[in-house]
């Protein structure tokens, strides 16, 4: 059979087959143009959405939700490591002094003297440099400050900047721009990367001399004893996460968090005997803690949340280098902390705080491969943005390379990590609410 | 209705309501303009001699057929001509208008075998690929027509066709008949 012989053959194909080509494009032109409707609709509605969602995201909300104190770093049952949530009758409460002097005095006080002296944070008119004074005994000179921030509550963490030539973390500036009413403005942590490091801290309007006193009691485990002889606070800082701050660090480790070559190490015995930070909960009237082989080490996440308004992320931290696992062998090995399960001690050595919104950590636990996996839960209003600060505390002889902490996996994808910021703080700081 | 009536409005009916496609098919397959319109006179001729007894169903695809079928044997004669047929090509030609078919009983079945098969080919392919197959095998519309007509490229259209062409002949393989 040749061509022209298959050709009449085809005349002898069903008739529905001809009729159906001779105008197929027909019926779809008609559908096209249905479906063009709702497509307009769509494109319309997502140019609207494309002109107000900038303007909504930076649009300050009325009413800030207050975060529930006993909601921040709480360990649930529900863990899946069988947490706990509850502080051990064992436990002891501690309480931070935090006394501010206002400008009318015109005082200042070097950040030692002040930690020798007990958490007076002096500021003046004018600038203040912060680094001047001895060394305490048993500080290491390399490590310093951080500042963790509810910008939105008016709560500012504030701990206490280290000697000199402290901060290699590369950051120059932080200021909010969310500032509380009565807050003093202009406070600033300038902290330069290099040789040397220049704290000040800044107060420009400030009405008559008073001073306020804010407690921040935190739960500590058994074995951890109050510090009576911690240094105290000069620096305040206050952090805020910006339009700015955002965009710059889209990339991690970008801008704010630039580690020396070789990370921001930790020498062994570079802290002396000190507690650990605040951890969550306030209650006046406790002392101190105080732990003779922690020091601490704080992890700054943060995280914008778009899923949906109950938000549960999974975090985790790539800590595998066998300097971590050694901590974590420590830990485990520790006779203070071998009675406590996992859940337990993992509530003890972090800390977990959310800008203005509410958190918990669900467990934390460590793996096998010396990874931290963290779970925490975030009630966030979809779309905003939120920080995370994990703190947590390392015994003071193991070195420890920031570079060595970085977020490996953020296991929900409905959220997008900004930033992780790695800071090495003194574990003796304060916590202070300003009004 | 008109052509079993016996209403000579069928054949003007008919003209206008198909004549735009039919002369098209036979445009398409004889590239003549008076070629085409002969055809078109011949199926109508055809069918009011046709109808009664047939009753097409499809009005629109019988007369497109009729006329597709002219045209094909007028350019079997022609390209038989310019092979050097002469005038015996023509005679016999005119004589098979008249005559029988000169086939033969096997070929006749090899021919049916052939049209079922196509016909399974045809209805196990995609609408779209069918109808752009039969528009192109059938009605021979050229592609640039086709590309129009379906919104896709030239070359999308002749990849497409290239593929359905491939695939029949799979088939035919398949069963035998190639």
């Amino acid at each position: 059979m040749n061509e022209l012989e298959f050709m009449e053959l085809l005349s002898e194909i069903p008739a529905e087959y001809v009729e159906a080509a001779a105008a197929p494009q027909k019926r779809r032109r008609i559908l096209r143009k249905i479906y063009g409707i709702p497509v307009a609709a769509a494109c319309l509605a997502a140019m609207i959405a494309a002109a107000a969602y900038p303007r909504l995201r930076t649009e300050k909300p009325e009413q800030i939700l207050q975060p529930d104190e006993s909601s921040c770093a709480v360990v649930t049952d529900d863990s899946a490591i069988g947490g706990t949530t509850t502080p051990d009758p064992g436990m002891t409460v501690y309480e931070t002094a935090y006394t501010t002097v206002n400008a009318v005095t015109g005082r200042s006080t070097t950040a030692d003297a002040s930690g020798y002296t007990g958490r007076t944070t002096t500021v003046g008119g004018s600038d203040t440099a912060a680094n001047t004074g001895t060394e305490r005994p048993g500080l290491n000179a390399n490590t310093t400050k951080t500042t963790a921030v509810h910008a939105n509550q008016g709560q500012t963490t504030k701990t206490t900047a280290g000697p000199t030539n402290a901060v290699t973390t590369g950051k120059t500036a932080r200021t909010t721009g969310k500032e509380t009413p009565g807050r003093t403005t202009g406070n600033t942590a300038r902290t330069t990367s290099g040789a040397t490091t220049r704290t000040t801290a800044r107060q420009t309007t400030r009405p008559t001399a008073d001073s306020t006193t804010r407690t921040v009691t935190t739960a500590l485990s058994p074995g951890w004893s109050a510090d009576t002889t911690r240094p105290a606070v000069t620096t305040a800082g206050m952090m805020n996460i910006t339009t700015a701050m955002m965009a710059a660090t889209t990339a991690p480790h970008a801008s704010t968090t630039s580690p020396q070559p070789g990370g921001t190490v930790i020498t062994p015995g570079q802290w002396g005997p000190s507690g650990p930070g605040p951890m969550a909960g306030t209650t006046p009237g406790a002392s101190a803690p105080e732990h003779p082989d922690i020091r601490s080490l704080k992890i700054i996440q943060f995280a914008q949340q778009t899923g949906d308004r109950y938000f549960a992320d999974e975090l985790r931290w790539n800590l595998i280098e066998p300097s971590v696992t050694q901590i974590r062998d420590e830990f485990l090995n520790d006779p203070a902390m071998a009675e406590l399960d996992v859940s337990e001690y993992s509530g003890l050595i972090m800390q977990l705080t959310v800008e203005g919104r509410d958190a918990r950590v669900v467990y934390a636990k460590w793996n096998d491969d010396g990874g931290l996996t963290l779970k925490v839960e975030i009630l966030e209003e979809k779309g905003s943005c939120c920080e995370l600060n994990v703190m947590l505390f390392i015994p003071h002889d193991v070195s420890v390379s920031a570079d060595a902490c970085r977020v490996l996996k953020n296991q929900t994808d409905d959220s997008d990590i900004f930033m992780t910021d790695i800071e090495e703080i003194d574990s003796n700081h304060e916590i202070s609410l300003e009004s | 209705m008109l052509f079993e009536n016996r209403n000579e409005q069928a054949l003007a009916e008919t003209v206008s309501q198909y004549g735009v496609r039919c002369r098209a098919v036979a445009r398409n397959i004889l590239g003549s303009e008076e070629d085409a319109e002969e055809c078109m006179n011949d199926a109508l001729l055809s069918a009011w001699n046709a109808i009664p007894p047939a009753h097409p169903k499809h009005y629109g695809a019988y007369f497109q057929t009729l006329v597709r079928n002219f045209a094909l044997k007028r350019y079997a004669a022609a390209h038989a001509e310019k092979r050097g047929g002469g005038q015996m090509t023509l005679a016999l030609a005119e004589l098979s208008e008249c005559l029988a078919s000169g086939e033969n009983v096997e070929r006749t079945i090899d021919r049916r075998i052939m049209l079922e098969s196509v016909k399974r080919f045809l209805a196990d392919l995609p609408e779209r690929q069918r109808n752009l197959f039969v528009r192109r095998y059938w009605h021979a519309a050229p592609i640039s027509d086709i590309a129009v007509d379906f919104e896709m490229s030239e070359i999308n259209v002749k990849v497409t066709l290239s593929r359905i062409r491939n695939r029949l002949q799979k088939h035919l393989r398949k069963e035998g008949l190639l």
